[in-house]
């Protein structure tokens, strides 16, 4: 059975690109547009991953992870965050709220698969 | 990258400026709205990050120039002034042309340079010699700075470093895969990496979901030490990482590095055991 992520961004145009590449590399995808879409439709999804964009409107990366770890089913479940935000004050940021590692875009699909690898195999 | 992502990100592009149109006339009634602030922040930051993504790195690079001011404007560091809405229409429009140039008029460097030296001035002000004029409502009177110059850091020199690396027994209950750090590390440079199993326990007195296990490496890298902090940052409340430059001259240190490594290692076993299981 392939593994479920789920991407979370406010960009079409990224979503579809990420969306487009993980699918192409054997896994299955949900999308979300922020995180307050993302924690909708988390429930019951079934999904082993996380890729979320920080600036977002409505609910962002980082409130995002934060709420996920509150919950015990998704204490765990790894979290990377898809960012353009390279300083180490927005790494801290994440880390402090849970994320499990990060992406800096831009980033070639090779290599989203390769960090995605890593995480689930 | 897919032809067709990239008209994805034209589209999406065009629908951002926009909205950053609208936002930016809204703006100059409400100029203190920060969810209108927040919008045209937003805008700006998609094609940045976007753009990038998609090989329009002109129109990241030069979008990066005023959605730096924007953030500042968005802390209330930079009040909103009618210079500053000006010269964000601009450019703005600019952006629109650098996306349209395949089938349109392409601006001119000196246009786009003229643009980014505004939004680069110690103060965007309404006139050459007066002070900013904040619109109406605005209550933010603090004037801007200019964006800090990039820092330029070579981290070309090679140097060799000696990494200790131990891990808390439970660390493995966060879900982390220590071996995918350790060949993260190794992306870094030329590098060794060696197990010290000294702490592990006999059988009957091992829990099977700790870590037992510690990791000598020998690493030569042109990347510099934060780098390496960089790999390890989200397991750093669990471990202790003991990080010792110890030398400069990478030839060198290539021809003893496993004698460097060897006497790390306080257990005779190697690659056996349960090494091979956590390997």
């Amino acid at each position: 059975m392939s593994k479920r992520i789920m991407t979370v961004d406010d960009s079409t145009s990224v979503r579809r690109m990420v969306g487009f590449t993980l699918k192409q590399a054997g896994y299955e995808v949900v999308e979300a547009t922020d995180g307050k879409d993302a924690l909708s439709k988390l429930e019951g999804s079934g999904v082993h991953m996380l890729l979320t964009d920080l600036n977002m409107p409505n609910l962002d990366g980082i409130g995002l992870i934060k709420g996920l770890r509150g919950y015990q089913s998704f204490q765990f479940i790894p979290i990377a965050m898809l960012t353009t935000e390279s300083q180490e004050s927005k790494k801290l940021e994440g880390k402090q709220a849970g994320a499990t590692g990060w992406i800096v875009k831009p980033f070639k699909p090779e290599q989203l698969v390769a960090v995605v690898r890593k995480v689930l195999g | 990258m897919n032809e067709n992502h990239k008209e994805v990100f034209k589209e999406e592009a065009h629908e951002l400026l926009t909205e950053l149109e609208t936002v930016l006339l809204e703006l100059e009634t409400t100029p203190d709205d920060e969810d209108l602030l927040g919008r045209a922040f937003r805008a700006m930051h998609t094609i940045k990050g976007s753009g990038a993504m998609f090989g329009f790195d002109d129109v990241a690079e030069f979008t990066h120039e005023i959605e730096t001011v924007f953030d500042k404007v968005r802390d209330g560091d930079i009040p909103v002034t009618k210079t500053l809405v000006s010269l964000t229409l601009q450019a703005r429009d600019l952006i629109k042309m650098m996306l349209d140039r395949t089938g349109g008029e392409a601006p001119s460097e000196p246009a786009l340079q003229e643009i980014v030296g505004a939004f680069r001035k110690p103060v965007l002000v309404d006139g050459e010699e007066s002070p900013a004029t904040p619109l109406a409502g605005s209550s933010s009177s603090v004037e801007a700075s200019p964006p800090p110059p990039k820092q330029e850091i070579s981290h070309d020199a090679q140097v060799t470093y000696r990494l200790r690396l131990s891990f808390s027994n439970d660390i493995f209950e966060t879900g982390t895969n220590l071996l995918l750090l350790l060949d993260e590390l190794r992306t870094l440079g030329e590098c060794t990496v060696t197990a010290d199993t000294n702490d592990i326990p006999n059988l009957d007195v091992m829990d099977p979901e700790y870590c037992y296990t510690g990791w000598d490496a020998v690493l030569t890298t042109g990347k510099g030490i934060d780098a390496i902090k960089d790999v390890f940052i989200f397991v750093e409340d669990r471990c202790e990482i003991k990080i010792d430059a110890i030398r400069t001259d990478a030839e060198e240190d290539r021809k003893d590095r496993h004698s460097m490594a060897s006497p790390l290692i306080k257990s005779p076993f190697r690659r056996t055991g349960l090494w091979g299981v956590l390997v």
